[in-house]
């Protein structure tokens, strides 16, 4: 409850920043709430800027229905960041502790939808990273991935990568 | 709501395009790839299988310390390698690296993926014969010759990595696109890095690690097109550097005492390390010749044995000649030994506006030989002159390590005494498990209330 209400706060203070200019482009996440960004962050959105172009710019409220307004400030921040040139290491850091694996995931997927190859690069980095050292059973369960090996397929595929299990994390990080 | 969000996760990640769970695949590390993505099932098994990044290293396999066991985990590697080269459907790949010990015993295995990496016009081309666990081995292995099909990756290859083997360079030799060569341990002579530099002018970064063989380092007068140029611990008969490379940036040294010829106007870093020296030398003027040759240098870093010996040339107090360094990077103990030095490099780097002391590294030689009858006890103490930097440009002294010795903290209160435009003193304390930390920091932090000349000046102590 408490992250909802932050994120309408978030919301809100946009807005706020940024009154009234015909020239801002509002982004409505999927459960309806209105994020007012410039257009330059749009830009970053090559999605969000298609659909723009292709109204000839007459359209400048966009329903994201795959986004929910818990991930699209993260979004927002990042763009901001990067058109403001200043997505250094220490920033990406600060931003990924943030997250937890499951946010991790959702915003793999909107930086997906709205097509961000740069966000979408960093996130693919820090998946890379949490899966590391996970076990297989692990890895499954955070990408939802079915099995469909047979036993006796799956069997022989992990004794011909035998040489690769070793030194596997016990699987105790924040699971929901 | 929170189950409804998973099976859409579920269902989301399962449409994903390959190419984007590729891309995170390609973040893993080879084996790191292969034991968490390509079990997971068949899609992801296809995805890791269609990755361009190939990393074949024994010491993923090889770990015990029984020759029997060791020798049934080489097979085990082998046979893997073998039946990947096998079963991987045919496009280019864009970096291929075999790391083997005793090449000799597997020249097969090495041939055929040097014919794999060629045949898919490999980009970046690693081959490491070197023995991780028997150094001497490695002379031995050097060698075993680089298969003369690397010589024929001319068009595709853009950097070439090889470490123990041997280099036999052809004399008809066209890399059009290599950018990075890089050798170690591995024997080379200065006709063959000559003839490679001027008939691969795309080469713009050349490192050389614990190589032998050169007489000496002689590039002639002719313009090498190098940007970057690393000579690490190097055998190099006779002691003398010379080259022409009017556009190189970078340039990292570590070995010993050269006689310097250089040309390097463009140049931007240097570092500088004599890491090869064994005993105090008056070689001073020697030492002078390299600064003037890389006068250029914005970010200059040197060693221990640098501060020590150099006032022991004619000219003991300064350069002859201007230093563009503006950060400059010492590796010193602050020995009474290298203060010397430091004066010298103080007045001689006169627009300098950064200064770092990395504490703790260094040979202090007993036989040093005190330049000119200063007494090293109270050395800044006795300071008439208040070098040009202190007086004008210097902003920032960083002291990483810090164990503050006496000298230590008497050299920062000399600067903190002298220096006008001064911003910053950041103090990073060695955290040592001697017990002495918290006398560390007391000793640091006494420092910020003693008298200092700029009123700007912040003492941090981390």
């Amino acid at each position: 409850m408490a992250e909802e209400v932050s994120s309408q706060m978030n919301s809100l203070s946009i807005s706020e920043t940024n009154p009234s200019s015909s020239a801002t482009i509002s982004l409505v996440s999927g459960d309806d709430i209105v994020f007012k960004v410039e257009p330059t962050i749009a830009k970053e959105m090559e999605t969000v800027q298609s659909f723009i172009d292709e109204t000839d710019g007459k359209i400048t409220t966009i329903p994201l229905p795959n986004i929910s307004s818990h991930d699209l400030p993260y979004v927002i921040e990042y763009c901001e960041k990067s058109i403001a040139g200043k997505i250094t290491k220490e920033f990406e850091a600060e931003f990924v502790k943030k997250l937890n694996n499951e946010e991790v995931k959702e915003l793999f997927l909107a930086a997906n939808y709205l097509n961000i190859k740069k966000l979408l690069d960093f996130l693919s980095q820090v998946i890379a990273d949490r899966i590391a050292n996970k076990s297989v059973e692990y890895v499954r369960r955070y990408f939802g991935i079915e099995n469909d090996f047979t036993p006796e397929e799956e069997a022989k595929l992990r004794e011909e990568l035998a040489w690769t299990f070793t030194g596997v994390d016990p699987d105790d990080e924040d699971e929901n | 709501t929170t189950m409804a969000t998973e099976n859409n996760n579920l269902d989301l990640f399962s449409l994903l395009p390959d190419s984007l769970l590729l891309a995170i695949v390609s973040f893993l590390p080879f084996k790191e790839a292969a034991a968490r993505t390509c079990i997971l099932n068949k899609k992801w098994l296809n995805i890791w299988k269609s990755g361009n990044d190939i990393d074949f290293d024994e010491n993923f396999f090889v770990n015990s310390t029984s020759d029997e066991i060791k020798q049934a985990q080489r097979k085990v590697f082998i046979d893997f390698i073998t039946n990947w080269i096998a079963h991987f459907t045919q496009r280019d790949i864009n970096k291929f690296s075999l790391k083997i010990s005793n090449p000799h015993s597997c020249r097969n295995t090495i041939e055929s993926c040097v014919e794999f990496a060629a045949q898919r016009r490999v980009k970046d081309l690693t081959l490491d014969f070197s023995d991780k666990r028997n150094f001497n081995n490695n002379k031995d292995n050097a060698l075993f010759p680089v298969p003369t099909q690397v010589y024929q990756l001319g068009s595709s290859l853009e950097s070439l990595k090889l470490s123990s083997c041997g280099f036999f360079v052809p004399d008809s030799l066209n890399f059009d696109a290599l950018r990075d060569l890089s050798l170690s341990c591995v024997h080379v002579k200065i006709k063959t890095l000559k003839s490679l530099l001027s008939s691969c002018s795309t080469i713009q970064s050349l490192s050389l690690e614990k190589c032998w063989g050169l007489q000496h380092f002689d590039l002639g007068y002719v313009p090498i097109c190098l940007r970057r140029l690393v000579v690490n611990k190097c055998e190099i008969e006779l002691d003398y550097l010379s080259f022409n490379a009017p556009i190189l940036q970078y340039f990292k040294y570590s070995g010993l005492v050269f006689t310097s010829d250089i040309n390097a106007k463009e140049i931007e870093e240097v570092d500088i390390d004599f890491a090869l020296e064994s005993r105090f030398n008056e070689c001073g003027n020697e030492l002078c010749q390299i600064l003037l040759d890389f006068s250029a240098a914005k970010i200059l870093t040197v060693c221990s044995y640098l501060l020590q010996v150099i006032p022991s040339g004619d000219e003991p107090v300064q350069i002859q000649g201007d230093l563009n360094v503006k950060h400059l990077i010492l590796n010193t103990q602050l020995h009474p030994n290298e203060l010397g030095g430091l004066e010298f490099l103080l007045n001689s780097c006169s627009v300098m506006e950064k200064l770092t002391l990395n504490l703790g590294s260094g040979v202090i030689f007993e036989d040093y030989k005190n330049p000119y009858d200063v007494d090293l006890k109270n050395f800044w103490q006795r300071r008439r002159v208040v070098p040009t930097c202190l007086m004008r440009s210097l902003k920032v002294v960083e002291v990483n390590k810090s164990k503050t010795t006496d000298s230590e903290v008497i050299t920062l209160y000399f600067f903190m005494l002298t220096g006008k435009v001064l911003e910053e003193i950041n103090i990073h304390i060695c955290n040592a498990d001697d017990g002495l930390t918290e006398i560390r920091y007391a000793r640091a932090r006494y420092l910020r209330t003693a008298e200092k000349c700029s009123s700007n000046l912040r003492i941090s102590v981390y």
